[in-house]
């Protein structure tokens, strides 16, 4: 069995005032994994995301990325930062924090920039990582004249130059308009396809099943950890931490109780099309009544 | 009070896009290589404040205004943002140095007696406030047309380039560009707060809600530097800034910056001279005194 790429043992943190924000954390990430930590406002979230990306320093416990453990003295030593720096990527939860300079381009070469890659390497990467979000055609552009949708794509585009092997998402999907949501999701998806360990902090359970293999809810520690099923069929589980099942589970516990019973509840616009279709072949098989096939209608 | 801070608000942001639109436009200047139009424009700014006799100042100012022409600056708000700024500072500054108090000389127009001395307008004082205001005028004209065709980010990446100090570019940028955050906040908290109000608010309501509005845009502010910071450090910022640029200059940047720079230093020369006969037939032959 291969070790963890991101392990914690009774890691804690407090803040200045003395109040825990982490408390006793235990927490193995596998290389390639999705997880998504849900928990409610002031779970610890976001700090453990700052602790992870080592922005922050464990107040005790140990940290361990990838086999080396990071303490209050990496800071000091410049080798180990960037080492981590390069391994491990954060995106913001505020593009406004993440998108720092006066150019679209300047903020996304950065990351390469800092690093000390050579020019070719940066500009190389810093085209890629355009192209990769479609957002090329922003580059020239000031970072605080875009929408909600072009700032977060252009956060993401400047982690993603740095092509790191391990991406944190801090609450990805907030206050993004629903198309903008679900390139988010479909990049979260398509990171984990490419084998990046991806963690992400959200409050969106509808988003979580359609990129993570594991859910962590924390509350200050880790309160539960197992697969999304698992984790979202908890009802005592959700509810103890403020949290809601997606709204597609909720539209199927209610088709349920008025007799749409399907085999599982399903969390998640794909699995909910497999319950109907597969119900749907039932009920057929048993009226015997060809299934008519889906035309759309014409104005 | 809300309306007067928003409208304020408000000016400030459209103005800065109208910069960014004029620096986007097919014009000599923002064809130019922008560390170019960066010498230039600072070289011409330079040898203003240098001069001494006003004709050559206004030669300065036709420059610009010719600059600004070929470079597709609206000329009505090129005019508007120099010479109604101008002239009002300069007389604000200014109006003691057009008296006898500081500056002694022949009388122009009706005296004042006041407490036992007498105060009037001197001539030397008027000539020596519209040589300020002729020279401040242009320094500005020219500043104004630096900003408005070069485009901030272009300006960095030419000081940059230039090698002014990383540091130094990379606290510039950042402070223009939360600048404008900073606006976006404050208008929005003006006007939120304008939403939940009724009635005009008294002047004890306006100073605490003033300084509880600083307050909060303290913390905020505070608090966005040290996410900025974190930000900057998880992108492998280590206290050493870099800054990268893509310009390239050609032999036609140089020709144009050269020659205007030498037109201006030959204005100055004349100036330096003392030699008004030859400013005035330098005027003539650019046809400038039938403007």
């Amino acid at each position: 069995m291969t070790s963890p790429i991101i392990s914690l043992r009774d890691v804690r943190y407090r803040y200045p005032d003395g109040n825990a924000a982490i408390d006793g954390l235990d927490l193995d990430i596998e290389q390639g994994e999705a997880v998504a930590i849900v928990g409610p406002n002031g779970a610890g979230k976001s700090t453990l995301l700052h602790l992870i990306a080592g922005l922050i320093p464990v107040s005790d416990g140990k940290l361990t990325i990838d086999g080396k453990e990071i303490d209050k003295r990496s800071v000091d030593r410049p080798n180990e930062l960037e080492w981590l720096r390069r391994k491990l990527g954060i995106i913001f939860q505020d593009s406004d924090v993440a998108l720092f300079n006066s150019t679209v381009w300047n903020d996304v070469v950065f990351g390469p920039l800092h690093m000390g890659l050579p020019v070719e390497e940066v500009r190389a990467r810093g085209n890629r990582a355009l192209e990769r979000l479609g957002i090329s055609h922003l580059r020239d552009r000031a970072p605080y004249r875009l929408s909600g949708g072009e700032k977060r794509k252009v956060s993401i585009a400047s982690v993603l130059s740095i092509e790191p092997e391990i991406l944190l998402f801090d609450e990805p999907t907030a206050d993004l308009d629903p198309r903008s949501r679900r390139m988010v999701v479909d990049l979260l998806k398509s990171m984990t396809a490419e084998g990046k360990t991806v963690i992400v902090a959200t409050h969106d359970v509808n988003a979580v099943p359609d990129f993570a293999d594991r859910i962590i809810v924390l509350k200050r520690r880790v309160l539960a950890s197992g697969d999304v099923r698992t984790i979202l069929s908890d009802e005592d589980l959700l509810s103890a931490s403020e949290l809601d099942v997606p709204e597609v589970a909720r539209l199927f516990r209610v088709l349920s109780s008025i007799g749409y019973v399907t085999d599982e509840l399903p969390f998640c616009i794909d699995e909910a099309v497999d319950q109907i279709r597969k119900r749907s072949d039932r009920v057929h098989v048993h009226s015997n009544v060809p299934e008519r096939p889906m035309t759309e209608s014409k104005p | 009070m809300f309306e007067r801070l928003l409208s304020q608000v408000t000016k400030v942001i459209r103005q800065s896009l109208e910069m960014e639109t004029i620096s986007r436009r097919d014009g000599v200047l923002q064809r130019l290589d922008p560390r170019f139009v960066f010498i230039l424009l600072l070289s011409l700014v330079v040898i203003s404040v240098l001069l001494r006799n006003p004709l050559s100042m206004f030669l300065m100012i036709v420059l610009s205004l010719i600059l600004a022409a070929l470079s597709k600056v609206p000329l009505g708000w090129y005019l508007k943002r120099v010479w109604l700024f101008v002239p009002l500072f300069s007389v604000a500054i200014l109006v003691p140095s057009m008296t006898n108090l500081v500056t002694a000389g022949h009388a122009f127009g009706p005296s004042i007696h006041l407490f036992g001395s007498t105060l009037y307008l001197t001539k030397e004082g008027l000539a020596y406030a519209a040589a300020f205001t002729l020279r401040v005028g242009a320094a500005v004209s020219l500043s104004i047309l630096m900003v408005a065709t070069i485009g901030w980010s272009r300006l960095m990446a030419a000081l940059a380039q230039l090698r002014f100090p990383p540091s130094f570019v990379i606290i510039l940028d950042m402070t223009y560009r939360y600048i404008h955050l900073l606006l976006d906040t404050v208008a929005n908290m003006f006007m939120a707060r304008k939403s939940r109000m009724v009635g005009r608010p008294s002047k004890a309501e306006i100073r605490e809600i003033g300084g509880s509005s600083v307050t909060n845009l303290f913390n905020k502010s505070y608090r966005m530097s040290e996410n900025v910071y974190q930000a900057m450090l998880s992108r492998g910022y280590t206290g050493k800034p870099r800054v990268m640029s893509d310009l390239r200059a050609s032999k036609v940047d140089a020709v144009f910056t050269i020659a205007v720079i030498s037109f201006a230093v030959v204005v100055l020369v004349f100036d330096w001279s003392g030699s008004s006969t030859a400013l005035h037939n330098l005027v003539a032959y650019l046809g400038v005194g039938s403007w």
